[in-house]
């Protein structure tokens, strides 16, 4: 499972939070597409994307000379179901109280 | 993230259920999800006041919330305030449970709505910069595309 505490350390920068929002919207794309469109030096981004890898939030792979950077659906997942959604939660926890009172029947 | 309402029926009497889901002793044998320890939690919705709790899951990660008891209304309903802090310091806005327990046939109804509370959303953003917004805008972006 990712590590939570390095996800959200990953996305604690607006700069960091703007390139994972753009490669969900758009999909992989090559780090100089993602360098273009914001106003960072290009060694600033590769220093963010390497803490977004690192982060386990986006992979890099090699196609030619270029480096396609997109974003790992399990991070994304890991912050859906534990933190922001209300209805997983109670859902999950609403079966774990049907399981006690029908255990504390017995009793 | 926006307004959640979720309803089950269970075969006991809405008393016996209403203490279920406020005493702090059976409130801890169903919170959250299966395979999360509790190792520091306050979690009685029997009286208004604070409440916080910690999970930890196999891999050792830790989700910490925290709000207040709102209204007790035995045996009908009690509503809290609900935060998740997040690593880094990091708060998500305060939103707004109830639990309401109504008879029902067979038993009795347990009805949970888990709303936003829009001020205090804005009151959280304030106090925490931006880091609570495009947290929101991050769930907003997960619901609209969830794979």
């Amino acid at each position: 499972m990712t590590n939570l505490t390095d996800t959200f350390a990953a996305l604690s920068d607006p700069t960091r939070l703007a390139v994972v929002e753009r490669l969900m919207a758009e999909g992989e794309l090559p780090a100089g597409r993602l360098v273009e469109q914001s106003d960072i030096s290009a060694p600033a981004m590769s220093r963010h994307l390497k803490v977004l890898r690192q982060a386990g939030f986006v992979e890099q792979r090699t196609q030619g000379t270029s480096r396609l950077y997109s974003v790992r659906p399990e991070a994304l997942k890991s912050i859906s179901d534990w933190t922001l959604d209300h209805r997983a939660f109670w859902q999950a926890s609403m079966d774990r109280l049907a399981t006690h009172l029908a255990l504390q029947d017995e009793d | 993230m926006g307004e959640v309402r979720i309803t089950r029926d269970f075969p006991v009497t809405p008393e016996r259920l209403f203490r279920a889901v406020t005493q702090r002793a059976e409130v801890l044998e169903w919170w959250g999800h299966d395979g999360m320890t509790l190792p520091d939690t306050a979690l009685d919705f029997t009286r208004e006041g604070p409440w916080h709790s910690e999970m930890r899951d196999a891999d050792g990660n830790r989700y910490r919330m925290s709000g207040r008891v709102t209204h007790v209304d035995p045996p009908h309903s009690v509503g809290f305030t609900w935060t998740w802090h997040l690593p880094e310091g990091m708060r998500a806005p305060e939103s707004h449970v109830t639990f309401t327990v109504t008879p029902a046939a067979g038993g009795a109804r347990l009805t949970i709505d888990h709303r936003d509370l829009p001020d205090d959303d804005r009151a959280a953003r304030h106090e925490t910069g931006w880091t609570s917004g495009p947290l929101v805008r991050l769930a907003r972006h997960l619901q609209a595309h969830p794979h």
